[in-house]
């Protein structure tokens, strides 16, 4: 006959598909009814902001470095981000290192309405495989690294292009990254060669690794899903994050609570491992 | 083949050419930025084909599978190359711009990538209800950063507790940051040795041999 467990044995042992379903819950529920929970910006999400609206003119080379499996995370800074953008007097030169780039720039179009026009006020310089070694060669030579844009037509040939030859010749880089290695790669061949101004945006998973480079390296960082919604927040383009923050929060409150709990249930039994 | 093909000769080149980066951040010359930046131009150019090389690696790996039918993987080869060269045709048929192209990406590739990536939420989540036990002093302090870093990254926190969302974000800010820059430094300084004895031809390993 099996030994029945206590109480606080029975905490201890909870099944892990109670955890994923009170999860699952936690995380669809405030998506379905909206808690409207305030938010507080962060300091690297403001500098981000700053950086971006205090734009009066030039060029920004905007680096949609993603993969696949960041697109819930991090499409939405990428779109608030590149909406904010396209309300400044600036050029916009988007440019990939991840072979996924291009269909994040396809879903970035999709959702923007702007008045700005292809080709005069921003381009797509597609994909560049060559990881660190491309993002250098960029920086030092954006015609000679880049020929065509995405769609064929040679880069020399596009209005946007004009006056632009290395990393200096922009007024601001920004990237939108999933690789923390790429993180490292930027400061290394566009920060500190060229020493022009950066933000980052990236993966909540990399932030605490990568923060470490603001506030010299990179004037700004925005943390992930968190980050945009501050964004949103900030620029008043309320979109897919601001309805993801209620969810946050409570997937937050929810691990809180089951660590306390499951520390409850340690103590109770004596400590038992 | 010779120890001068095999070993003499990769190991002149690698010297060369990072002899060659070096002066440029020094900006020798004209001659030498030039020819550095068509260093890395061919660097671009080979990494494409590598990409093309990887597709060739790939497909020979599993006509292997499938060929020896080896237990449990041969099923999951012809999914992998029907696959891959369903992307091919269509990418080079229709190009990459093409509707249909995209639709592939965003039907399959973006859903399942993203399935993959928030089951990690759901392993995550259960581990830190295990892992996180006050069991011992390390564990404990392990355990007390955790709570205070995950209380400092709700978006809503700082209206409910200024005080302690702030300590969250000063974990991170300082301690973390400190430690990340010591090994960020020691790597770094790892990489210039591993540089030197690369440029000196005492570093073989990317030749394939230790």
């Amino acid at each position: 006959m099996s030994e029945k467990k206590t109480y606080a044995e029975r905490l201890r042992a909870l099944d892990p598909r109670a955890i994923y379903v009170l999860l699952t819950l936690a995380v669809v529920v405030p998506i379905l009814f909206p808690l409207g929970l305030p938010i507080q910006i962060a300091a690297p999400t403001r500098d981000v902001y700053n950086a971006i609206e205090g734009l009066k003119g030039g060029a920004v080379w905007y680096g949609i470095d993603l993969l696949a499996v960041s697109l819930p995370e991090m499409m939405p800074a990428l779109v608030v981000t590149v909406r904010h953008l396209m309300t400044k007097p600036v050029k916009i030169v988007f440019v990939s290192f991840t072979s996924e780039g291009p269909m994040y720039y396809y879903k970035l179009m999709d959702q923007l309405k702007t008045q700005k026009k292809y080709g005069e006020d921003f381009a797509y310089l597609g994909f560049i495989p060559g990881e660190e070694t491309a993002i250098a060669a960029y920086a030092h030579d954006v015609p000679g690294t880049a020929k065509k844009d995405y769609f064929g037509s040679p880069v020399e040939a596009l209005p946007v292009m004009k006056g632009i030859k290395t990393a200096k010749d922009f007024a601001l880089v920004i990237t939108c990254i999933s690789l923390s290695l790429h993180n490292d790669a930027y400061v290394r061949q566009v920060f500190t060669p060229f020493n022009v101004k950066m933000v980052q945006v990236m993966l909540s998973v990399n932030y605490p690794e990568k923060i470490l480079y603001y506030p010299h390296q990179i004037v700004g960082a925005l943390n992930g899903i968190k980050g945009a919604t501050e964004y949103e927040q900030l620029t008043g383009y309320l979109g897919a994050a601001t309805s993801a923050n209620d969810a946050i929060t409570m997937a937050h409150v929810l691990l809180i609570l089951f660590v306390v709990v499951a520390n409850i249930g340690y103590f109770a039994s004596g400590r038992k491992r | 083949m010779s120890v001068l093909v095999r070993r003499s000769f990769p190991l002149g080149i690698a010297a060369i050419v990072g002899i060659l980066m070096i002066l440029e951040l020094f900006q020798v010359g004209k001659e030498i930025t030039s020819s550095a930046a068509m260093v890395r131009d061919w660097v671009v150019i080979i990494s494409g084909f590598a990409l093309c090389l990887g597709a060739v690696h790939v497909t020979g790996f599993h006509v292997n599978q499938i060929r020896k039918r080896t237990a449990g993987r041969w099923p999951f080869s012809i999914v992998l190359l029907a696959v891959m060269f369903s992307y091919i045709a269509v990418g080079v048929s229709l190009t990459t711009m093409s509707g249909t192209y995209r639709w592939l990406y965003d039907a399959i590739n973006f859903p399942l990538a993203q399935v993959m990536f928030s089951l990690l939420a759901f392993y995550i989540f259960s581990a830190a209800v295990r892992a996180f036990q006050a069991r011992n002093f390390e564990a404990v302090a392990f355990l007390l950063c955790a709570i205070l870093v995950v209380i400092g990254n709700i978006p809503s926190m700082p209206l409910i507790s200024s005080a302690l969302a702030q300590i969250g974000p000063w974990i991170l800010d300082v301690p973390t940051k400190g430690a990340f820059r010591g090994l960020l430094i020691t790597a770094a300084l790892g990489i210039i040795v591993l540089g030197i004895r690369t440029l000196l031809g005492r570093e073989t390993a990317y030749l394939g041999r230790a």
